[in-house]
């Protein structure tokens, strides 16, 4: 028997599951329609800057926010105490790599558009940045309950607040979500597993 | 010797000048005057922030017997609006880090009253007023207040001024100029003493503002230099007022007019109103969208279009409607409409993707208020308007065949009006009048009655013309496309068009040419599907031939007019204007689907309705018999008792008697079952719509 996660985009997302359950949002950074192409267009002579600096723009601004880790410590000499225990306080700070500009590698229109379909079909090629379970409220509440932050919350220490300050779009994220029937709904064991996503591979903009 | 005592007596006269206004600026000179009105003169002149100190408020004068002055001007200084809204307007931020709408400051001129003062007590009048004339300069002086000074001119520009002497009752005219003129006054230190104080009718907030933010941001005032206008009743003399009593006339002393003043500056002044509350204000997205579509409008439609849309009712109540039989639609209409259906998809329908790195460029939140544009968000947002909301409305409203044949109704009778404007004599002017009052916004004549008469007959005829083209002289309805609820379900309908297509991200051209393909087969014939003779359409849009003005009416409206796409053959072409490649099959399947779940939810509505309609006023009803009439009051009174019951715990809601439900059940099942069967026809579905009991006794689905 096979599973299978249901995914929504923001436009979907009327018919996300009147269920408690496990979801996930992933980033769908680069795509023909988040760098100005609509349906139906084309890259061409006539916007092939205007979307290269979108996708740059994108690439730029976005990519830093996943490579921003900041470590600090103290490393002790184990085997020694007192003042023959040397100690060493360390800092560290994560530096994006350089990003060279989309138009140094995609010279033709095609080329870029080419990259723009790739890009888009990838979205779950990266890890998700952030993972939750609701009980309590169905996955379509909880979808709200994030998206009604995202549009007015200040505090830091909610997820759609964050995820507005580092300049991500709503429309940018996709929801996968699993549905949990009512005899499986246990509180105790989704948190269980919710953990176990979080220790495996820590989303980015889940804190707790 | 003589002459160093000459001397000596002209410094001691001047140093008597000095000391008896020892507040002189020099400014622009004015006077407001009417034949009715009492003569008011005023100074413009510039304050630096040092200068506030010489303003005072009308609560820092002495409460006197002139208590109505000092009540009226003394308002509340409001310290809630000076510290949300005018410091940070100064300052630059508000208070949580939100930046206000960037770009130019400016407060407006205070207005400041000259008010005669002795020991911070208000006087009745000035001293008596004197004058004098130089070869080159005059003055007036009003002596131990206050003092003016001009140079005389006599070309054409000059200002006459009546100059009076109260002591000699000399009185002279005066030729001087505006510019520059000296003003000068006694203005006492602290509570103490005689002369004038500069006292604030206009602008209290302003100058609290300011003498806070003086305290509190030392510096930020620096090099500020502000419009102050002073301004003076210059015949409130003692000696005027005992001349004109002895002929039984009066002069009002200076605190009554200045009450007047100010009652005229804060009271009567009204706020911008009507359409100009929207076409003012320029920094939210829907009101910008009002003020393009307009300017489209006249670009691509001529004057004739912009004709067809209300956009100057200053008349707050009607600007919120559409009050002309040729209107396709009202600003007051539509700009809020914009707000509350489309504001969730401003992202989709204005292509941020597109202008990401410059809307967002200094600024890492993503999160615009769409009511409050930045000065650099606001010209990126006027461009997506143009390119791709506009266009949009316009097709919408100008378009479509129902504001077609509306628009053409007007031109036909517009093209009259030219051509009997051609001719001659009064028939001539009178339609001249009219086409100019309802192409160029000229008022009707209204000096003599018969032209005003003869304006207004036309005017009506021009109406009635129009209106007996689209109706074709009576034998159809009125139309529904430029009634307001209709344009709100337009507005909803286009919201969940665009909540199930926008995945596919078509372009906002294709989009338009979808939704108004949608509407046009909503509306054919005549628009005979929302015609008040359809049986679904009673009870849930209109009773009898009257529309029903509410919410649940406007949502059936807006069921009806995405269940089109439930009819067969309808989906796919729409789909296909869509323009979205291998997708459109997709589309087709979910616009099918949304035009069944409308279709399925407007019955749904239809039953609800139809059974709370037949419960409210059967008792009524004489057309059901006494018996029937009786019995079923008696089955309901028994359900009453039961619930009741039930309530109690007396017995289980499983005994509650069905009989009521039951038989008005049958007693409306006629109604059902024509409004069921008009429905399928009228839509021509290729699946029957199911009576579900569970359904008409539950609650209204479209809530």
């Amino acid at each position: 028997m096979s599973e299978s996660f249901s995914v929504y985009s923001e436009s979907e997302s009327e018919n996300i599951p009147a269920q408690p359950g496990l979801y996930a949002f992933f980033l769908n950074l680069v795509g023909p329609g988040n760098c100005g192409l609509r349906a139906g267009e084309h890259v061409s002579a006539s916007n092939y800057t205007k979307i290269a600096n979108n996708l740059d723009y994108r690439l730029q601004k976005l990519i830093p926010i996943f490579r921003k880790l900041e470590l600090a410590g103290r490393v002790i000499e184990s085997d020694k105490f007192g003042p023959l225990q040397r100690v060493f306080d360390f800092a560290g700070k994560e530096t994006s790599p350089p990003l060279r500009a989309v138009t140094e590698i995609a010279a033709t229109p095609s080329e870029l558009e080419s990259i723009l379909v790739a890009s888009k079909q990838t979205a779950f090629f990266l890890p998700p940045v952030y993972v939750g379970m609701t009980v309590d409220q169905t996955l379509g509440q909880r979808y709200r309950q994030h998206h009604a932050a995202y549009q007015s919350s200040t505090e830091l220490n909610v997820f759609g607040s964050r995820l507005r300050s580092a300049g991500i779009a709503w429309t940018d994220l996709l929801f996968a979500c699993v549905p949990i029937g009512p005899r499986d709904a246990s509180e105790i064991a989704l948190r269980f597993v919710e953990q176990q996503l979080h220790v495996i591979h820590p989303p980015l903009f889940s804190v707790k | 010797m003589a002459n160093s005592n000459q001397q000596s007596a002209n410094q001691f006269v001047d140093m008597e000048g000095e000391i008896t206004y020892n507040f002189i600026r020099q400014g622009s000179f004015g006077s407001f005057r009417t034949e009715w009105s009492f003569p008011l003169e005023f100074f413009l002149l510039s304050f630096t922030a040092e200068d506030l100190q010489f303003l005072s408020l009308a609560k820092d004068l002495k409460p006197s017997k002139n208590l109505d002055f000092d009540m009226l001007l003394q308002r509340d200084i409001d310290e809630k609006r000076i510290i949300d809204e005018m410091e940070p307007y100064l300052v630059g931020k508000h208070s949580n880090g939100e930046n206000p709408a960037e770009g130019a400051v400016f407060f407006p001129p205070i207005l400041a009253a000259v008010v005669p003062v002795t020991d911070n007590d208000i006087d009745d009048y000035y001293e008596n007023e004197e004058f004098y004339e130089g070869e080159r300069e005059a003055g007036r002086e009003w002596h131990g207040h206050f003092r003016v000074e001009y140079l005389l001119n006599q070309t054409v520009d000059a200002v006459p001024i009546q100059a009076f002497d109260n002591v000699t009752g000399n009185t002279k005219t005066l030729l001087v100029r505006r510019n520059p003129a000296i003003l000068k006054m006694r203005l006492p230190k602290g509570n103490v003493g005689r002369g004038v104080k500069l006292v604030v009718i206009d602008g209290q907030h302003r100058l609290v503002t300011l003498r806070n933010l003086m305290e509190s941001h030392k510096g930020l005032l620096n090099g500020m230099v502000l419009p102050v206008c002073v301004v003076y009743a210059p015949q409130c003399t003692k000696a005027a007022a005992e001349a004109h009593a002895k002929q039984q006339r009066i002069i009002p002393k200076i605190h009554e007019v200045f009450r007047r003043l100010f009652v005229d500056v804060n009271g009567t002044m009204r706020r911008v109103s009507g359409h100009f509350e929207h076409l003012l204000n320029d920094i939210a997205v829907e009101t910008l969208t009002a003020r393009k579509f307009c300017q489209a409008v006249i670009e691509k439609y001529g004057f004739n279009g912009l004709a067809c849309v209300e956009w100057n009712e200053k008349n707050y109540k009607q600007s919120l409607d559409i009050n002309q039989y040729y209107s396709v639609t009202s600003i007051g209409v539509i700009t809020p409409l914009v707000e509350e259906y489309l504001e969730n998809h401003y992202e989709y329908l204005m292509d941020f993707g597109g202008i990401e790195a410059e809307l967002f460029k200094d600024n890492d939140d993503r999160r615009i208020q769409f009511q409050r544009l930045t000065f650099y968000q606001k010209p990126l947002m006027e461009v997506q308007i143009k390119k791709n909301l506009v266009p949009l409305l316009l097709k919408i409203f100008f378009e479509t065949n129902p504001f077609k044949r509306i628009c053409s109704a007007f031109d036909a009778e517009i093209a009259v009006l030219e051509a009997e404007a051609k001719g001659d004599g009064k028939q001539a002017t009178t339609a001249a009048d009219v086409r100019d009052f309802l192409l160029n916004y000229v008022p009707l004549p209204n000096v003599r009655k018969e032209d005003a008469r003869m304006a207004e007959s036309r005017l009506n005829a021009f109406k009635d013309a129009v209106r007996a083209s689209i109706t074709d002289n009576g034998k159809l309805e009125d139309p529904i496309a430029n009634r307001v609820l209709f344009q709100k379900a337009i507005f909803e309908a286009l919201h969940l068009f665009i909540r199930a297509i926008k995945k596919w991200n078509p372009k906002i051209d294709a989009l338009a040419d979808a939704y108004c393909a949608l509407l046009n087969t909503a509306l054919r014939d005549d628009s005979v599907l929302f015609s008040s003779s359809q049986p679904y359409m009673q009870y849930l849009v209109f009773n009898q031939k009257r529309l029903i003005v509410n919410a649940k009416a406007r949502t059936s409206m807006t069921s009806l007019l995405l269940a089109q796409f439930a009819t067969p053959g309808v989906a796919r072409p729409i789909a296909e204007l869509l323009n979205i490649g291998a997708d459109t099959d997709t589309a087709h399947i979910e616009l099918t689907k949304l035009g069944r779940e409308r279709v399925r939810s407007l019955y749904e509505s239809f039953c609800v309705r139809r059974r709370a309609s037949f419960e409210k006023n059967y008792s009524a009803d004489l057309s059901l018999g006494a018996d029937k009439r009786q019995l079923l009051m008696e089955l309901e009174e028994k359900k009453r008792a039961d619930l009741a019951r039930a309530e109690r715990g007396e017995i289980d809601q499983a005994e509650i008697s069905k009989k009521f439900d039951e038989e008005v059940a049958l007693e409306i099942a006629d109604d059902l079952m024509a409004a069921r069967n008009s429905l399928q026809t009228t839509l021509s579905l290729d699946f029957t719509l199911v009576q579900d009991a569970a359904e008409i006794s539950g609650s209204d689905a479209d809530e």
